[in-house]
This record gives C-alpha cells, sequence and structure tokens, in this order.
C-alpha cells in the first residue's frame, strides 16, 4: 500500500528488483529491461499522487510495466524475442512419478494440502509464487510470462517465437504443473 | 442428435485440460469430460482447487485484474 510518508523513490526502488526480473526474462537484454523499468518508476512517480492505493503497489508498477514490454515486444520482427525452448516430444515425462501408470495421482506423491484464505496469509502466499516462478528454467518462465503476465493469445506468441502450437501448449502444461507443485507443497509447510 | 456418450478421461488427462482452459474455451465434449471425471474423483476436485487458487495468486501477483489508467503513457 501506498506510503505517504516516505520518499515516493526510495519507495518505488524497493520494486525495483522484481520489475527488472520481469522485465528482463521477456525482453531478453539487459539495457531493454532497465530502461522499460525506469520508465516505468519514472512514470509512477509522476502519476504518484493519483496512486490512491486501490491495488497493492507492486501490483500498479507491474500493471504499468506490461504495458512498456508488450509495446517493445510488438515492435520486434517475428522471432526475435526468444529462441524456442528445447520442448521435446516427452516433455510430460517428468510428471511420471504424480501419476500412476494408469493416469490416476499416485497415493504416495499426491500433495493435497490447500492454501490459507485468511488476508494476513497472502502476502507469504505471493512470495511462495513469486519463489516458484523463479525456479522455472528461463525459456519456460518467457513464455509462461508472455501467456500469464503479458495476456498474450496463444497465435500471438506462437508466432512472436516460432513454435508450434503444441509446443507452447506443451510448455505452459509444464510451467503450472511445476507451479502448482512447487506451491502446494510450500502451503503445507507450518508457518 | 446429440452424442451424450463421453469417453472417460484419467487424472493425468484433467490436468492437461485445466491447463487448456487457462488458455482458452475447452471443447464441449472436453467440457463434459472434464466435469464427468471431476463429480467422481475426490484426487482431481483437491486438485482442481490448488490450480484455481494457484490461478488466483497469479493474477494478483502478476495484476492480471489490474488495469492502471495513470502512468502508462511516459
Amino acid at each position: 500500500m501506498m506510503d505517504g510518508a516516505r520518499d515516493p523513490w526510495q519507495v518505488l526502488a524497493g520494486e525495483r528488483p522484481f520489475l527488472l526480473r520481469l522485465a528482463r526474462l521477456q525482453l531478453g537484454s539487459q539495457a531493454d529491461a532497465e530502461d522499460a523499468v525506469q520508465e516505468t518508476l519514472v512514470g509512477a512517480a509522476r502519476g504518484w499522487h493519483g496512486y490512491a492505493g486501490r491495488a497493492t503497489l507492486r501490483s500498479w508498477l507491474t500493471g504499468i510495466l506490461r504495458h512498456k514490454i508488450v509495446d517493445q515486444i510488438r515492435s520486434r520482427r517475428p522471432g526475435a524475442i526468444a529462441p524456442a525452448p528445447a520442448c521435446a516430444i516427452d516433455g510430460e515425462a517428468e510428471f511420471d512419478g504424480l501419476f500412476t501408470p494408469d493416469g490416476a495421482w499416485h497415493p504416495d506423491t499426491f500433495v493435497d494440502t490447500m492454501c490459507g484464505a485468511t488476508l494476513a496469509a497472502q502476502r507469504q502466499l505471493l512470495d511462495i509464487v513469486e519463489l516458484c516462478m523463479r525456479r522455472l528454467p528461463e525459456d519456460t518462465a518467457r513464455l509462461f510470462l508472455m501467456r500469464e503476465y503479458l495476456g498474450m493469445e496463444l497465435k500471438e506468441i506462437e508466432e512472436h517465437c516460432m513454435l508450434t502450437n503444441a509446443n507452447l501448449r506443451v510448455v505452459l502444461y509444464r510451467a503450472r504443473m511445476r507451479l502448482r507443485e512447487c506451491t502446494v507443497r510450500s502451503w503445507g509447510e507450518p508457518e | 442428435m446429440t452424442d451424450t456418450t463421453t469417453t472417460p478421461i484419467t487424472c493425468r488427462d484433467t490436468t492437461w485440460l485445466v491447463s487448456s482452459a487457462r488458455d482458452g474455451q475447452l471443447t464441449p465434449q472436453q467440457a463434459h469430460q472434464l466435469t464427468a471425471h471431476l463429480a467422481g474423483c475426490a484426487a482431481c476436485q483437491v486438485a482442481s482447487r490448488q490450480f484455481a487458487q494457484l490461478f488466483a495468486q497469479l493474477d494478483t501477483l502478476l495484476a492480471r485484474e489490474a488495469v492502471p489508467n495513470d502512468a502508462t503513457d511516459t
């Protein structure tokens, strides 16, 4: 939430590492990422007094940064964003341990914990998701965030990244399965 | 005539459909298969809720619901 007692720049700078990670993943270039984040923070500082704390500061900044990144990506030629990830046909084999041979959840590995719903726990839960996202392979995270963060349609991602629809779907599936597995195990840990 | 038969799917198949539903609408047949499987599978009911919670947290973390109108035209 907005902290009116502190220098806005100081507050905004605290979110810079998170924004830079997002931008770097999407834009590939450190320089481009720095530019996008700098523009975001300058824009946020200008709009600081209009920011009424409707969303968390991070959400507000993340939303602003999204526009900067999408503009940059759409101005590039297709194929210039990211190399196609090494996406083997057996890309789902890594989840074999989660299921029995006939495709049911394996009782020995299935984690049935649910996350807490209290407001007090929300910040911690978001931190867990962020930590789990950091564990994704870079190529996977880039494509996953093009979909989940930038909101790009599958077709647009396929064209920009020179991927087939089948490959992209497998990459997104793997990312979501990994995130679920990572987060539910953390939900089960005592606070 | 409407085909009301549904080929059963596995728990593993449901995870694929849950992921696919995040990217677009399932076909009527897929939706029917998913619903039918969930109705009779306690583990998949749990997994489906876990995915829903994860997706909600991603929406918050990545500001998918936020549409900032200010400070975007710098």
